[in-house]
């Protein structure tokens, strides 16, 4: 998904629930709105399922940003899910900043079954904030260490809009 | 990280008299303390096995450790992290001269509070330390027309299992008499457990703790010093922030008797990986006014922001082990 | 003409920490140079920059787990003077039961188990018996087994008061997390008076095989076995020995008073250099000055520790120590004693005067009853100091106004003796290393000269510039001192 050689391409793991933001980014697609192709999507069954260990785990495997996607608060498929995982993106932001990280590369967003242009909206500037932020410091230092080059050039993006 | 899952059947029985040593690394020598806290047990070890190695209490030099013959030790108990090129080096050599090698303290186990140091580069800490860089120590100094060596401080303190395998897990900081007993039993008697054991609980504190839990809400965010605890509730039902939940648990709940928090010594319990991950997701959970809605996320912010340190508080055992370890650096910190 | 150029000790053994001594020696095999290293780091002063204030007293044991109570108290009391909160009577006498019975435990340690063994079994026994389990064997199962049993009685104190008999949890700022119920007080009570029946018996045994053996008075009597330091320890308003608190009181060489006053005021007159060979720097009397590795009254080299507390003090503080305190000075021709041998009896006056406390303590009825904790102002900077077993210890904080660490400064107790174990060091092995003999138990005197210190150089390498200069001698390639740059 991103090239060895040219401008840096952020890599962003996005954890959307199944009822609500996987929903509304099946919406943007059959909408056909684009947007940029760096996310990889994993669906989970409730934004509360995803805890600090996984969005960790992605970080740890070379993401540079990890987006959830859940439902508006009150809109929970499971009732307070979303609640719950809101209060952890809120510890874990503290968390990655206490070590250096900056805390906008874990990002949550309400995104509704029938908000496909939110959907599109929240990537295109999600992704383009992280290329603004450049590479994770994580996978900088992983890459140092076996001696691989991550491309860190800072550029704009180009992203063509269809919608 | 370790687990409770056997992998391989201890075979060493120690016929006539076992030899075991103990050895320290970065370490504070509680761990040493520790053995010596089942009381006269020592007496029934020293009988069933003699001391090879154990620089705290004994006299045996490097070169003694050099001479003996790979696999001659049947069993060593290493504390303290991984810290200097002297701690890796002894490390790997312990690991040739002996069969069974156990990770003993919260320092080998996962690094300790110590491994907090990775926080700080190597150049941050020297700074603190010694002022600028030409008061540093050097490695290598001549001096009267001689060479003194200092062992190289690693960029990065690991705990053992990221230097040589181990055989043995025997957490807390340091274990409790109870661990060490049952530890020396098992040597007196030739039977040592499969290797891959954990000497500990395979559940977590809260199992084992005598407070009643009634598991409330927490609406506000306790300090130890701030409240006189209630000694009979749940710690983190009255808000204090206990790391029970994430940590594994066989010493006593000691601490929860004595009216403060664990603070999580033990390291996490066998299915977690990142112990301070693990308790963020519980307090996550637990924290709340009552009811949850839009109209509560303010006040649960504010809560929230009422705990002061994550990494200390989270990660105080087990920084070192953390599913991210170590001090990073935004190279665009646009803010 | 000797072969032999250069010998490593290494590891030293029997004491706390990592070290390792370099001996190098001349065309005679006489000692050119040694050298005392500590080859240890872990950076506390760095990580604790950050944390809660109140956790500082759980982190900062972890400096050594030999003397934990040292840094645990010595944290509390610092958050005491930071949030401005004296601990109320029930917790200043819980704090001191422990205390008291932790000096005890140390102390008991210190000469069965680490230093004392070189006496009690011989220096010149095989080094696989020069330990705990060869005391036992020399004395029997039935006086080893009183070794281990009142050790276990000094832990078992600071189990029931601190919560764990290693790494202790009780200190919190302004007062205690918990009281001893009766019960725990009546199995208290019975060890501190078995504690005071051993120490006794601890000082009957030093009479009969040490101080009646030539083995060990050869030691003491040797003039080169003598340094003429300053003298550093914690006194009351008596001028007695406090392990716990009272103020910082310095005399010189001669005995004469050369400061008393409290930690904060004292931390201004020390200063430190470094040495590029040691993990580990070097604090001296900053007015007095550096001289070198030397003794005298012209010398900052001070010592801490049981026989500084001794000289440092006017009486003991408890009447059967002051006992053994008058035979001891009356042994060596008045005070102050300069002898460094003499550290292992006075390290014994003070294992009695220890265990005497706890007698005194268990019985004060404010010990049972009244609240744990004082109520607490705003966190501002504080400085705490206390009586390691070891040596003076001081911790200075500074809290920002959410009560977290933005600054941390700790002298450690055996830091203060550095220069003095290298200069013993040095003494020693001159002594003893002659024409190339450099066997094992000729080694082994070299490490007693240490060992007298019982040093904790897991402490020692945690020690702040803070406030203090910070002074660097920059050796030419002739061992010349070509610069001294000074902070």
């Amino acid at each position: 998904m991103s090239d060895t050689n040219g401008p840096f391409e952020p890599r962003i793991v996005a954890f959307l629930c199944r009822w609500c933001s996987y929903a509304g980014a099946d919406l943007a697609g059959v909408s056909r709105m684009q947007y940029p192709p760096n996310v990889i999507p994993m669906r989970v069954n409730c934004s509360g399922r995803v805890d600090a260990e996984m969005v960790m785990k992605a970080l740890e495997k070379g993401a540079d940003g990890v987006l959830i996607g859940g439902c508006h608060p009150g809109d929970c498929h499971y009732v307070s899910g979303n609640y719950k995982t809101r209060r952890r993106v809120i510890l874990l932001k503290r968390a990655l900043s206490e070590i250096g990280i900056d805390p906008r590369r874990v990002h949550l967003e309400w995104i509704s079954a029938s908000e496909g242009g939110k959907f599109k909206e929240t990537i295109t500037s999600y992704v383009e904030l992280i290329r603004q932020l450049g590479p994770s410091p994580i996978r900088l230092a992983q890459a140092e260490e076996a001696s691989v080059e991550v491309p860190q050039e800072v550029s704009q993006g180009a992203v063509s809009d269809a919608g | 990280m370790p687990d409770s899952r056997a992998k391989t059947k201890a075979t060493a029985k120690p016929a006539a008299k076992a030899k075991i040593g103990v050895y320290w690394a970065a370490s504070c020598g509680g761990c040493d303390c520790a053995l010596l806290e089942v009381n006269e047990q020592i007496l029934d070890v020293a009988a069933a096995a003699d001391i090879l190695l154990w620089p705290c209490a004994a006299d045996a030099k490097y070169s003694d450790l050099r001479g003996y013959k790979n696999g001659e030790i049947d069993l060593v108990l290493f504390n303290g992290a991984i810290r200097t090129e002297e701690n890796r080096e002894i490390a790997e050599l312990i690991r040739e001269k002996t069969k069974y090698l156990a990770a003993f303290g919260s320092c080998a186990h996962t690094g300790g509070v110590i491994g907090l140091a990775n926080l700080s580069s190597r150049e941050e800490i020297f700074s603190r330390v010694y002022g600028a860089e030409e008061n540093w120590p050097q490695l290598e100094v001549s001096q009267n027309g001689e060479t003194l060596h200092l062992p190289e401080f690693l960029t990065t303190l690991t705990p053992l299992d990221a230097v040589v395998d181990v055989d043995y897990y025997v957490p807390g900081c340091p274990p409790p008499a109870g661990v060490v007993s049952d530890l020396f039993s098992a040597l007196v008697t030739g039977d040592l457990p499969p290797t891959g054991t954990v000497f500990a609980s395979s559940k977590n504190l809260c199992d084992e703790c005598p407070r009643e839990r009634e598991q409330l809400k927490i609406t506000k965010i306790l300090r130890p010093h701030e409240q006189e605890p209630d000694p009979d509730k749940c710690l983190l039902d009255q808000g204090f922030i206990c790391m029970g939940p994430a940590t594994r648990g066989g010493c006593g709940a000691v601490c929860p008797k004595a009216n403060m928090p664990c603070t999580g010594c033990a390291g996490p319990t066998a299915n977690i990986e990142d112990q301070g991950a693990a308790m963020l997701n519980t307090l996550a959970s637990l924290v709340g006014t009552g009811e949850e809605g839009e109209d509560q996320l303010e006040a649960e912010d504010a809560i929230l922001a009422q705990i002061d340190d994550i990494v200390g508080t989270f990660y105080r055992f087990s920084s070192a082990t953390t599913l991210l370890k170590g001090r990073y650096h935004e190279r665009n910190a646009t803010r | 003409m000797s072969e032999t150029r250069h010998v490593s000790i290494d590891p030293i053994t029997r004491l706390e920490g990592h070290g390792k001594i370099e001996l190098f020696l001349d065309d005679d095999g006489n000692l050119q140079d040694a050298f005392f290293q500590i080859p240890e780091l872990r950076g506390f002063e760095e990580f604790c920059r950050g944390r809660q204030g109140e956790d500082m007293p759980q982190i900062t044991e972890r400096i050594c787990g030999v003397c934990p109570e040292a840094h645990h108290f010595a944290s509390t009391k610092t958050l005491d003077a930071c949030y401005g909160a004296e601990p109320p009577p029930r917790a200043k006498r819980l704090r001191e039961l422990l205390y008291n019975a932790y000096i005890f435990s140390d102390h008991l340690l210190h000469f069965y188990y680490l230093g004392g063994p070189d006496f009690l079994v011989g220096p010149y026994a095989p080094p696989l018996e020069r330990n705990i389990l060869g005391v036992v064997a020399k004395v029997g199962l039935e006086l080893g087994g009183e070794v281990i049993k009142h050790r276990g009685y000094g832990q078992r104190i600071i189990e029931i008061v601190g919560g764990r008999p290693i790494h202790p949890v009780s200190g919190i700022p302004g007062g205690q997390s918990k009281g001893i119920t009766p019960e725990e007080q009546e199995e208290i009570r019975a060890m501190t008076a078995s504690m005071v029946e051993f120490a006794k018996t601890t000082l009957e045994i030093f009479h009969s095989a040490l101080l009646k053996d030539e083995t060990f008075t050869k030691f003491v009597s040797d003039k080169a076995q003598h340094m003429p330091t300053y003298y550093m320890g914690l006194v009351d308003e008596t001028g007695s020995i406090d392990f716990y608190d009272g103020e910082v009181r310095i005399v010189g060489p001669d005995g004469s008073q050369y400061a008393q006053a409290s930690a904060s005021e004292v931390l201004s007159l020390i200063a430190e250099r470094t040495e590029p060979w040691t993990y580990v720097k070097i604090p001296y009397l900053k007015d007095i000055g550096w001289k070198g590795f030397e003794a005298g009254a012209d010398s900052g080299v001070y010592r801490v520790g049981p026989l500084a507390r001794v000289n440092a003090c006017t009486q003991i503080g408890t009447p059967l120590a002051q006992e053994e305190y008058e035979q001891f000075t009356e042994y060596f021709d008045g005070g102050p004693v300069h002898a460094t041998f003499a550290f292992h009896w006075a390290r014994l006056i003070e294992m009695l005067s220890a265990a005497e406390r706890t007698t005194a303590i268990i019985e004060q009825p404010e010990l049972m009853e009244g609240p744990l904790r004082a109520p607490l102002n705003e966190p501002g900077p504080g400085v705490g100091v206390i009586e390691a077993a070891r040596g003076t210890l001081f911790h200075d904080y500074k809290l920002d106004s959410r009560g977290l660490i933005e600054d941390v400064n700790l002298i450690v107790a055996t830091t203060h003796n550095v220069a003095a174990i290298s200069l013993s060091i040095k003494d020693m092995a001159r002594s003893v290393v002659k024409g190339g003999n450099v066997e094992e138990s000729i080694l082994n005197l070299v490490e007693m000269s240490f060992r007298n210190y019982d040093p904790c150089l897991a402490c020692a390498t945690h020690a702040l510039p803070g406030q203090m200069p910070l002074v660097v001698d920059v050796h030419g390639p002739d061992g010349e001192v070509r610069e001294r740059i000074e902070r």
